[in-house]
């Protein structure tokens, strides 16, 4: 049995930081929870490839969408964002010796998000959400599906703010001294595109979800697709940073490095969140899509040249509001 | 000149083994004109997420060649005579 006298705070044997209990309860939490998700999605992601080879061919294809399905979110949303509030509770704390801001409401928030996760999972698992990652409309899911993730997001938007806060307090207390350590400017990067990344989720989700329930008739196909990208590709650049800002660390601890130039890292991280968001626009030019205020659309010409210029085809599009044919037809 | 609209959900318009891929959003009539520069089989599969059949929306493209001849099966489209402009 374990008596030592309750203290809100223990100092790290190696690194000799002070460490809040409160802090690192709110860490192992989001880690471990963070880590269950990457194993689901790694068991649905095994299943799928046994699947798409042909050899094995394991389940029907209303199981293999479903299981696609579930590993997007347990993959690109679940993990990726568990784990960033994971770095965002020790960046914000262990690393400049500080105590968290508000801890229960930090365990509001980590109960937020796991019953939107429970709530996705049972919507996908069920059958209730085959509509894969992109959930695109008009294909729709049952309105749970939508409520979960809406409840994941805002649960994770709050613990990005107890970060800022955390932050704050650190600054206010003087709890370290001089410039703030890369490694917690690696994070507030993270947490900077994470609120990018979940402000869309909660935008193009709340839409759809009430779509869903009804009370709105329609959701725009191509604005869904629009914003729903700067929610699935933004949150790949959460981990991305939060990564970049972890490996300086593990860097510095296990090998005593030292960064080359300080500024350089510092300003690629400002760069990084500048323009990366222009990435996710890459799922949006492959089609056609919105249009740019061009009157005469003939302009838009796809040059589409086959395999050594044996055979191809040169396309005109011209798109735009008509009555709707069921199957393609050639004139 | 070659139509694509949806009635219902997000299809996509794959037209192999050439390189084009369309997004067939609903309420649209995406007119596309065609201009082939080779006969042979063309495969179009639906190339977004639609619902559990989608792997089976798929439909074909034929070519023929200025003899009026069809091209027997050529899912790999190699072809060599015909091709015009």
């Amino acid at each position: 049995m374990n008596t030592i006298a309750v203290s809100p705070s223990r100092t790290c044997p190696v690194t000799g930081r002070i460490i809040f209990r409160s802090a690192e309860r709110l860490v192992q939490a989001n880690a471990v929870v963070a880590v269950v998700s990457l194993l689901v999605g790694a068991i649905a992601a095994l299943l799928l490839v046994l699947t798409r080879w042909q050899a094995v061919h394991l389940l029907p294809a209303v199981w293999y969408y479903r299981l696609l399905g579930v590993h997007g979110m347990n993959m690109l949303i679940f993990f990726i964002i568990y784990f960033e509030m994971a770095v965002l509770w020790f960046a914000g704390t262990v690393l400049l010796n500080a105590r968290p801001a508000a801890p229960r409401f930090g365990w509001f928030n980590f109960g937020l998000m796991v019953l939107g996760t429970v709530l996705v999972e049972w919507a996908q698992w069920s059958g209730r959400a085959d509509v894969l990652f992109t959930s695109y409309p008009p294909l729709k899911a049952h309105p749970v599906f939508y409520l979960g993730v809406i409840l994941f997001a805002v649960g994770a938007l709050l613990v990005t703010c107890q970060f800022f806060a955390t932050l704050v307090i650190a600054k206010r207390e003087k709890s370290y001294e001089g410039s703030m350590p890369l490694v917690v400017y690696g994070a507030v990067c993270a947490a900077i595109i994470a609120v990018i990344t979940l402000v869309h989720g909660a935008m193009v989700y709340i839409p759809t979800f009430l779509w869903s329930l009804g009370v709105i008739p329609a959701v725009d196909p191509q604005v869904y697709r629009l914003l729903w990208w700067a929610l699935g590709h933004s949150s790949q650049q959460i981990n991305v940073a939060a990564m970049v800002a972890i490996w300086y660390m593990l860097g510095a601890l296990t090998v005593g490095a030292v960064v080359l130039n300080e500024k350089v890292s510092r300003s690629a991280f400002v760069l990084y969140i500048m323009f990366i968001s222009m990435a996710s626009a890459h799922h949006l030019l492959v089609d056609p899509g919105f249009s740019f205020g061009v009157e005469d659309r003939e302009h838009l010409v796809l040059h589409v040249h086959g395999r050594a210029g044996l055979h191809g085809a040169r396309l005109h599009g011209a798109g735009g509001h008509g009555a709707g044919h069921a199957v393609a037809r050639l004139q | 000149m070659l139509h694509l609209s949806s009635l219902d959900v997000n299809h996509g318009f794959s037209l192999f083994p050439v390189n084009v891929n369309f997004q067939v959003i609903p309420g649209y009539d995406y007119a596309l004109r065609v201009t082939p520069t080779a006969s042979g089989d063309f495969r179009i599969i639906c190339n977004e997420f639609c619902g559990i059949g989608h792997h089976t929306m798929v439909g074909r493209v034929i070519v023929v060649d200025e003899k009026g001849a069809p091209v027997a099966d050529n899912a790999s489209a190699r072809v060599t005579s015909g091709a015009g402009s």
